[in-house]
């Protein structure tokens, strides 16, 4: 009969516990100060061999603990698997389970008790207090940023680089008209459309109207081309049409910022489009761990280096771009430094998305008090024109139609330089208003 | 409608067997060795399940040697989930060790989101079937026509999971095609829980064990207006508390779904369990009424285009 121990605890997830026994790595099923229960498969060879662990603890990530000789003192065996009893009499074992049922103690009565992320900020620091300060309002929330827009803006304009602003929303598309667009700078060119939200971009005769004024201001054009969903596919088709047919004419090439991988295979299939427009790899294909709470990630260093790549930063990768026509990738500034792969790359400022529903949420929210209630909308009643969700102030996150977006508060004028240096030959200014 | 086959996910293997007596026809899971979370931790995670202090993952060849001797006895399969956004270039040849590891023992199916590992898996000619990932964006013709490109004979792509906010009319043009393809082809649409409000390949935010989901913070509205109260019941002894595909489970069927999904990793094995009788129960008697009576209101399927 299998013996019992003081203190002990069972069900460890392997993620903070790891074994080593020989060759083999049983899961932990139980342990206390005294014992330790090893789970492995019923046709393993059990090994002459004394017991290595490996413990997570917050802040210290993993820490090795043994080798340490152990007693087997009984063995069950299934028809699956068997389960084998160690007696490790070893004041260093019996540290390490005793601090692990201190953290899963902590961890386990954290996540019962708090409120709100008050468990956070007992594990990593989380300003959680700061959760309840909330803006009065949208207007409130981007007064707060001025100055640091205003700095931004001057940085930019002492930088050598071609600037680009972002027409994305349809109220963006008719100040560009009026010319009332607020801006820091005068353009190079434009970004027309919306990356994230299908129904930003603008119809037939608005485009058509807005591609004349910027050839009038000789202000390069980049059409952004969000998911491509099968009901929206008549829509795109027109929009390529009526952005060729107006190339042809004119005897400009434009760019198109692709952010659906179907767009690959379409233009592969389209190839005739490719005399007018080239093609950029979009921010929505870009994954990248995007996140204003980033600087309370436990286990991250202040540079948080370990974001520094994505899977862009694979050549191989690069080259299946390159097969599929791409020539330039959009990158959105993050909060920490990225590693730039070697291709021609626009960063975009000062605002980056961390989430985005195809659905609506804001609308969801707006009409019926549950975002979960969300649907896609072909069409929609514009809701983002004059609403949008508030977060706790001092995340500078804010829901604007269909995501989630942060201000990257770290950015200054060294900051745009090395990226110029690493490779981005185009910045774009994505707070339009 | 018994046609349709079930999969659901499993946290650890001691929950195998109460999720194959449940009903399940088929079982995901993740699998995370110590070696790659010494090396990565959650940072890089393997899997989307980035946390360590749940039972979300299998996490020693020891317990994968278990489990294969289970599905031998059991003939339910598992299927393993890769299925990070992306990865580095450096981790790319470590998982297709472990994924010669697990074929060693036996597995052979795996549900991947990164469009640059199922190119070097195909490029290295790994042998395996891949489960397109929901999370990869796989809701158009021409993304299927892409990520076929890159099946061979052998790393091959045997299935598509439809991701949670993909619509009928989606799905139908994209069983169409894909059938053309390759008549061979499975289709997998979420039927119960966990219906995130965000598009989850376009979810770049943090999901660790020391913070909420970035789209779990409160938020407000503003300018405030008097919408509805939210119509939900919290009752947790009805499936689907969080997302519910039981009434449309007949006409995924008719769109040529072939497998529901049950998500379940991080769940009790019993909530799963329930969830698998609930799905079993409608395809049995092709009427999900019984559910409608008490139900929480968080539906997959509802009001689609």
């Amino acid at each position: 009969m299998k013996r019992t121990y003081e203190q002990t605890i069972s069900n460890l997830p392997p993620g903070i516990l790891s074994c080593f026994w020989g060759d083999l790595d049983p899961s932990v099923t139980e342990c206390s100060p005294a014992h330790v229960t090893l789970r492995l498969s019923a046709d393993s060879v059990i090994p002459e061999d004394t017991l290595q662990f490996h413990a997570f603890f917050w802040g210290r990530g993993y820490e090795s603990f043994g080798p340490f000789s152990a007693c087997l003192v009984s063995e069950e065996i299934g028809p699956f698997q068997r389960e084998v009893t160690f007696e490790v009499h070893d004041e260093d074992f019996a540290k390490m389970v005793n601090a692990l049922q201190l953290q899963l103690y902590r961890y386990i009565k954290g996540k019962l008790d708090s409120e709100g992320n008050e468990f956070s900020e007992a594990l990593t620091g989380y300003p959680a207090f700061l959760d309840a300060d909330f803006a009065k309002d949208y207007a409130d929330w981007l007064s707060g940023y001025s100055s640091y827009f205003d700095q931004l803006g001057q940085c930019l304009k002492s930088s050598d680089l071609p600037l680009y602003l972002s027409l994305e929303t349809l109220g963006s598309c008719q100040k560009y008209l009026t010319d009332t667009l607020t801006a820091p700078f005068t353009p190079s060119g434009i970004y027309i459309g919306n990356a994230w939200c299908h129904n930003q971009f603008p119809d037939k005769d608005l485009l058509l109207q807005i591609l004349e004024a910027a050839h009038l201001r000789r202000q390069r054009i980049v059409l952004v081309l969000s998911y491509l969903r099968d009901c929206l596919m008549e829509h795109y088709t027109e929009v390529l049409d009526t952005a060729f047919g107006w190339c042809q004419i004119t005897g400009q090439t434009m760019e198109l910022e692709l952010n659906d991988l179907g767009w690959l295979a379409y233009f592969e299939e389209h190839k005739e489009y490719l005399n007018s427009f080239t093609l950029n790899f979009g921010r929505l294909l870009n994954k990248r761990r995007r996140d204003p709470r980033l600087p309370y990630k436990d286990g991250l260093s202040e540079e948080m280096t370990v974001f520094a790549e994505n899977s862009l930063n694979d050549p191989d990768l690069l080259t299946l771009l390159r097969d599929h026509n791409i020539s330039r990738i959009e990158q959105e500034c993050c909060g920490y430094f990225m590693k730039m792969p070697c291709f021609p790359q626009t960063l975009h400022l000062p605002f980056y998305q961390t989430n985005t529903s195809q659905n609506c949420p804001l609308q969801a929210v707006k009409t019926t008090g549950n975002r979960g209630a969300q649907q896609f909308l072909p069409t929609c009643d514009r809701a983002c024109e004059s609403h949008v969700l508030l977060y706790p102030k001092h995340l500078g996150l804010i829901g604007k139609y269909n995501s989630l977006f942060a201000v990257d508060r770290t950015i200054t004028l060294d900051t745009i330089n090395t990226y110029r240096e690493k490779g981005v030959d185009r910045i774009l200014w994505n707070l339009s208003e | 409608m018994e046609s349709l086959r079930i999969t659901a996910g499993m946290g650890d293997i001691t929950s195998y067997e109460t999720l194959v007596n449940a009903g399940a026809d088929e079982l995901f899971a993740g699998f995370v060795p110590f070696s790659w979370n010494k090396t990565y931790g959650n940072l890089l995670p393997l899997n989307r399940r980035e946390v360590l202090f749940y039972h979300v993952q299998i996490g020693t060849l020891e317990d994968m040697k278990i489990l294969r001797k289970k599905i031998d006895r059991y003939h339910i399969p598992v299927t393993i989930t890769f299925n990070s956004l992306y990865y580095v270039k450096e981790q790319l040849p470590v998982i297709a060790d472990y994924i010669r590891d697990l074929s060693a023992l036996g597995f052979s199916d795996y549900i991947i989101a990164d469009i640059n590992l199922i190119r070097y898996l195909s490029e290295h000619c790994i042998p395996c079937r891949i489960h397109i990932s929901g999370e990869i964006g796989e809701w158009n013709e021409y993304t299927l026509r892409l990520l076929l490109s890159l099946s061979n004979d052998t790393t091959r792509i045997t299935r598509i999971i439809f991701h949670r906010k993909t619509d009928f009319r989606d799905m139908a043009r994209c069983v169409s095609v894909g059938r053309s393809l390759d008549p061979a082809l499975e289709f997998e649409a979420f039927c119960m829980n966990e219906n995130c409000h965000y598009t989850g390949g376009y979810c770049n935010s943090l999901h660790c064990d020391e913070m909420v989901h970035l789209c779990q913070l409160e938020y407000r509205l503003s300018p405030q207006v008097s919408a509805p109260a939210a119509e939900y019941n919290d009752d947790e002894d009805i499936p689907g508390e969080t997302g519910c595909g039981l009434c449309a489970i007949e006409d995924l069927q008719a769109l040529g779904i072939t497998h529901l999904k049950v998500v379940g990793r991080g769940l009790s094995p019993e909530c799963v369990a329930r969830d698998i009788q609930a799905v079993k129960e409608v395809l049995r008697t092709g009427d999900p009424s019984p559910f409608r009576t008490k139900c929480h209101h968080t539906c997959y399927y509802q009001k689609r285009v």
